[in-house]
């Protein structure tokens, strides 16, 4: 009967674990957690498919920008923010955002996008990188490092880029072309004219 | 035949009880407790104690809820629109860091 107990308790325990494992945070964020302290503004949204689901429940279909958003929520399975400006330069450092890097080339995830900006004198001064799952689950990560601003953005889920062009409509920004990324060299001289 | 009517008459007669009959009796009657009557008056008070608390901690648990649902769909806006905004940062970014390849290097200098 004890014996029996015990090899209960076991299989509880590897279940709970395991079931864990799976509905636990995709991302570990913490990293980033310290900089607060030391932002100016901070912007800090992490909602689970619970909250995602109580926020759709929210959003007021009357509102064009909200119906707009419910409509993205479809497919998405977890929304993680990180936006910190800061007063001056220097607040923070590659260190803070590598093991975040880390997570995503774990996850498997593509770089589509990557960025690079140096001082005069050979030093980093803005990263941008534009990461997306090529996988069934599909999601978005975004890490832009700037010298007074530094942004996570980490979106579990089904987001294409049909979907992503819906956000320039709630933001009020101009067509988000992705794909338009890879310009021709007559774009691109049209928007170094702008 | 007679006789035995008679008899019978005289057995089945209405007779009177004998005085103090029908106190003794009901002093043999088993008395109704009073405590009884305490419990269930105590019992209905628990029970509109449960009822009210119960229906004021679903009203504060719905309130949190929908203020919970209105944080959320905040939140949840601020995410989108930071996100689209980035996603114009690095395409414009990309876009002008493609002009540096591209152009000719006095071209360049000149639109630096």
């Amino acid at each position: 009967m004890k014996q029996r107990f015990i090899l209960g308790a076991i299989i509880f325990s590897a279940t709970a674990g395991a079931v864990w494992g799976q509905t636990g945070p995709p991302l570990d964020l913490s990293s980033l957690d310290k900089l607060e302290a030391k932002a100016k503004e901070v912007n800090v949204v992490t909602l689970d498919q619970n909250l995602l689901k109580l926020a759709g429940a929210f959003l007021d279909d009357k509102d064009k920008d909200q119906q707009t958003a419910k409509a993205l929520l479809g497919g998405l399975k977890a929304v993680y923010v990180r936006n910190f400006e800061f007063s001056s330069k220097d607040q923070y450092s590659m260190a803070d955002v590598e093991p975040i890097r880390k997570q995503i080339h774990a996850l498997g995830w593509s770089k589509i996008v990557e960025s690079r900006e140096k001082n005069d004198d050979g030093t980093l001064k803005e990263i941008d990188e534009v990461y997306i799952n090529t996988g069934s689950g599909g999601g978005l990560a975004v890490i832009s490092a700037e010298p007074k601003e530094l942004s996570v953005v980490y979106i579990d889920g089904t987001l294409k880029v049909e979907d992503l062009k819906k956000l320039h409509g709630i933001a009020g920004l101009p067509d988000l072309d992705i794909e338009g990324t890879h310009h021709s060299p007559k774009g691109k001289e049209k928007d170094a004219d702008k | 035949m007679n006789e035995i009517e008679d008899r019978l008459r005289n057995a089945l007669q209405r007779r009177e009880p004998p005085p103090g009959f029908a106190e003794r009796v009901m002093a043999r009657l088993p008395r109704r407790r009073p405590v009884f009557v305490w419990w269930r008056q105590m019992a209905a008070i628990a029970a509109l104690l449960v009822v009210t608390v119960s229906s004021a901690m679903y009203e504060r648990h719905r309130e949190m809820e929908h203020r919970r649902a209105e944080q959320a769909s905040r939140e949840l806006m601020v995410a989108l629109r930071l996100t689209a905004s980035k996603l114009e940062h690095v395409k414009y970014r990309v876009a002008r860091s493609s002009v540096v390849v591209k152009v000719e290097p006095d071209e360049v200098k000149g639109d630096l």
